[in-house]
């Protein structure tokens, strides 16, 4: 018993630490109902920014104050006035996406200012972080451990009493049910609404200064592990209660404790199985409680008569500009092919192959949140279990790697219809954080493991050979000419998929689930279907991207990545077929484009912050950037073609009237 | 045998007895009105027979067969077809798009292998059959406009159109007249009531009670989760314990 409470104790101080982070999201859940992605790199911001005075010189106090009460809330307004307010309140998937975009953008930003140099711990706020302040039970507390508990405790009384006993917590949460109804009582929603994220994004600040000193460096992956338990706490309270999301965040954090103290050191399973504790939680929890899976949607009784937004652009494109590209899109293609494989160096050769490789795992969110309209937050970890499947079938039981990669298609496919089983009962934010889930178990537990994810040093994936045919030839060009057959006959079905019964099928549920059952449309088994075909071509793409490279290793294929390729495919455009290819080769080219700024600037997170910003606008133009130039073109093309037949008119009555 | 038959069907939301008891039917090529004041149980009743939730307890037979432990979609596909009275369209497809989208909903399978093959597409003679329909509701010059840019009775219209596309062979309409101005009303009687007069049975959940007069040959009257009333639409309408109901009680 007294052995049990040793190893439980210290984790009430871990737990508070996400305690903090919970009662943000909480809080900012249900003050701006959004639910903060971006709360993590929010806190980061404030912590690097404090490292950062602190290292000057600037007294830990000032600059504290400077982090928390002047930065933080500046942000939150930026966030709310540039991003949020722009976001209609019933659009989930939006304000998902945007906080996605965010969550990717933000440490980017921080890169790109302070250069790709990690800031070292700062001294502690508070306490020291050295200093044992007092003892309980035999177990030392030290400064910032004393100093997360008692802050946890003041900001949870405050902001609990602020929420249920203020006129302005009401407010806050009316301004969430229905933004129309508050201001037809008289009040402003979006100053309601900016001040909830002022508050918010200071609790995000105070928990990035107050917890930095607790890593060697202050980086953005620390507050992302910090986030996800913070998840699965916030989820526990069903996004509702602070206290709850703080004692579920004390809970968790002493069966952590526990599970250190009782699990058999130094296995992969005992450290993996701690860092996924939080996420088999929350994935239990969606599962089971009815709760959970109606997060995040509108119960706004207005929402229904919100007047269609302002058609900017008609939605149809000029029979001009189709007629055109329909002749020039394939002859300009046909010329980048050629010249791929006639004349363009082998470094760009091999950024187009990736584009391509990588454009097939992007096809896989097309159909998921295109289709679908589900941000499904996994599908590099598809590309992972395909890319893994086939360096493990083709170096250790010599399978040829093209068969291997399409065994791993179905690997993945088979993971993926694992993953689609909690989606069936889920939608929305539910399904993001499922996916989320699913994706850091991954991380986490399955591909460190040697037998998965290789050995520490990588796992080869060779090039393919097809009889006389060596696709590991010094050139790419070659495999290049694989890599794009496999992606038209890829991108083919998925167009076929799109455009069919399942396309509008999965439309329609999009729009009106209710209407789409009454119709005799069951969506359970296509959306499993679509889920396990989504992964199967994630997983072929991660094979040929990891033949490509020919060494993978799971840092390839993190939760994060998934995280960037929803917000390039979304900017781009989710869709349509086309974008999701353009977003590829786009996103390769760009990146190695990037590579010619000055080092300074930290070339990735030049193109991550491009993408993140593309990821605003996906409120206002669904369709994406691409789909949206193309229309915008159709504007100014009628237009001309109508001036143009406007002036024959003219001319022709001119004539017959001399 | 009756196309629709309702058997002592009762739906409880905890403490809350929304329909109680509820039985009635209806023949091919009748129309029922069920009306009766707000919160009667009358869209509970709907969403029982569609299935879009499980009664507590009593049965729900069409032509004879129990569907009332079939999901939704099956139904669906069995004939019933539905409108709604918070409106549920598409509001990105165009008006043509509500209707093929409803017949590849009832061709059954779910068509993965079908759209693979590149045979998915709406068919001729689906597209031909949504034009018809179109014209028959007055839509036809709609066809091609996204819904989200349509008034609230056009709206209403899709949802009949988008009904009847796949020839159902019971229609509930929930409120198809709430929106629509006098005359759009009366052209709605008229369509239904022409429906109705090529076989179909109908269930009509309406507050216009002209309407209901108009179009309908017999009347369930609810309140509060019971059938107060039941018989022919002039008696029904004019029974006491449904004035009481409606207009309050004058005692």
């Amino acid at each position: 018993m007294n052995e049990a409470l040793s190893y439980a104790l210290p984790g009430i101080p871990y737990g508070c630490t996400f305690a903090l982070v919970a009662i943000g999201l909480v809080l900012s859940y249900q003050a701006t109902g959004v639910f903060n992605f971006a709360f993590g790199a929010q806190a980061y911001v404030a912590a690097v920014a404090y490292a950062v005075m602190v290292r000057h010189g600037l007294g830990r106090g000032i600059a504290g104050a400077l982090a928390i009460v002047v930065l933080s809330p500046l942000l939150g307004l930026a966030i709310d006035r540039l991003v949020f307010s722009r976001i209609p309140s019933g659009n989930v998937a939006a304000k998902t996406i945007a906080a996605l975009g965010l969550m990717v953008g933000l440490p980017a930003v921080v890169t790109i200012v302070l250069g790709p140099l990690q800031e070292a711990a700062p001294p502690s706020l508070l306490f020291d972080v050295n200093t044992v302040v007092l003892k309980v039970a035999g177990t030392p507390i030290d400064g910032v451990q004393l100093a997360t508990v008692v802050i946890t405790g003041v900001v949870l009384l405050v902001l609990t009493l602020t929420m249920r006993l203020s006129l302005l917590g009401l407010e806050m949460r009316a301004s969430v049910e229905s933004p129309r109804l508050l201001r037809l009582q008289g009040v402003s929603s979006q100053r309601v609404t900016s001040l909830a994220w002022i508050v918010s994004s200071s609790l995000a600040g105070l928990s990035g200064v107050l917890l930095a000193p607790r890593y060697a460096t202050v980086s953005i992956d620390n507050y992302t592990v910090l986030l996800v338990a913070a998840i699965a706490a916030a989820a526990l309270a069903g996004l509702e209660s602070m206290g709850v999301a703080a004692i579920a965040s004390i809970g968790m954090g002493m069966i952590m404790g526990l599970t250190t103290g009782y699990a058999p050191a130094g296995s992969v399973w005992s450290t993996g199985l701690l860092s996924a504790i939080p996420f088999v939680l929350l994935l239990g929890l969606l599962a089971v409680s009815p709760r959970l899976r109606r997060l995040g949607q509108s119960s706004d009784p207005l929402a229904g008569v919100d007047p269609p937004g302002v058609p900017v652009l008609p939605p149809e494109r000029s029979h001009v500009l189709d007629r055109s590209l329909r002749v020039i899109g394939p002859v300009v293609l046909l010329l980048g092919a050629l010249s791929v494989v006639t004349w363009l160096p082998a470094s760009w050769v091999f950024v187009v192959t990736s584009g391509l490789g990588l454009s097939l795992v992007f096809l896989s969110i097309t159909m998921i949140t295109g289709a679908a309209g589900q941000v499904s937050l996994c599908q590099a970890t598809f590309a992972g279990a395909g890319a893994f499947t086939a360096g493990q079938l083709a170096t250790s039981f010599g399978v040829p790697v093209m068969v291997a990669a399409l065994a791993g298609g179905l690997v993945a496919a088979g993971a993926g219809l694992l993953a689609a089983l909690p989606a069936l009962r889920l939608r929305g934010l539910a399904l993001s954080l499922a996916t989320l889930t699913f994706a850091l178990l991954a991380d986490a537990i399955a591909f460190p493991t040697s037998w998965i994810g290789g050995p520490p040093s990588g796992l080869t994936v060779p090039r393919p050979t097809l009889g006389p045919i060596n696709f590991a030839a010094d050139s790419t060009r070659p495999f290049f000419v694989l890599v794009l057959l496999v992606v038209v006959v890829v991108a083919v079905l998925v167009r076929r998929l799109l455009r069919g019964a399942t396309g509008r099928g999965l439309d329609a549920w999009r729009q009106s689930p209710l209407a789409a059952a009454g119709l005799g449309y069951s969506p359970n088994k296509t959306k499993v279907l679509i889920f396990a075909l989504s992964a199967g071509i994630a997983g072929l793409g991660g094979g040929l991207w990891g033949s490509l490279l020919q060494v993978v290793s799971p840092a390839d294929f993190t939760y994060a990545d998934s995280l960037l390729f929803v917000v390039i495919v979304v900017t781009v455009g989710a869709r349509s077929v086309a974008g999701a290819i353009e977003a590829g080769v786009g996103f390769a080219l760009l990146t190695h484009l990037a590579g010619y700024l000055p080092n300074r600037l930290s070339p990735t997170s030049v193109v991550a912050v491009a993408f993140s910003i593309g990821a605003f606008t996906y409120a206002a133009h669904p369709e994406g950037i691409v789909e949206q130039l193309r229309r915008q073109a159709t504007t100014a093309i009628d237009a001309l073609v109508r001036r143009a037949a406007g002036t024959t008119a003219v001319a022709e009555v001119r004539g017959s009237s001399t | 045998m009756s196309r629709l038959e309702v058997r002592q069907l009762r739906k409880r939301f905890g403490g809350l007895v929304a329909v109680d008891d509820v039985s009635f039917s209806v023949e091919p090529g009748e129309c029922v009105g069920l009306i009766g004041p707000n919160g009667a149980g009358k869209t509970t009743v709907f969403s029982l027979i569609a299935g879009e939730t499980e009664p507590t307890s009593g049965s729900v037979c069409l032509d004879g067969r129990a569907i009332d432990r079939l999901p939704a979609y099956r139904r669906g596909r069995l004939g019933v077809a539905r409108t709604y009275q918070r409106l549920e369209v598409f509001p990105d497809m165009t008006v043509l798009d509500h209707l093929l989208v409803a017949q590849l909903a009832h061709r059954g399978s779910s068509g993965i292998v079908r759209d693979l093959l590149g045979r998915g597409s709406p068919t001729a003679t689906e597209v031909g059959r949504a034009e018809g329909v179109l014209q028959q509701v007055g839509l036809e010059a709609e066809a091609d406009r996204v819904v989200a840019s349509l008034s609230l009775g056009t709206c209403r219209l899709v949802e009949l159109a988008r009904a009847l596309v796949t020839s159902p062979i019971l229609l509930l309409a929930d409120e198809p007249s709430s929106g629509l101005d006098v005359e759009e009303s009366a052209s709605m009687g008229a369509l239904l009531g022409r429906l109705r007069d090529e076989g179909l049975a109908i269930v009509l959940v309406e507050h216009d009670l002209d309407l209901v007069a108009q179009v309908c040959d017999r009347a369930v009257v609810m309140d509060l989760g019971r059938v107060i009333a039941v018989g022919p639409v002039s008696d029904a309408l004019g029974d006491e314990a449904v004035r009481a109901a409606y207009l309050g009680d004058a005692r």
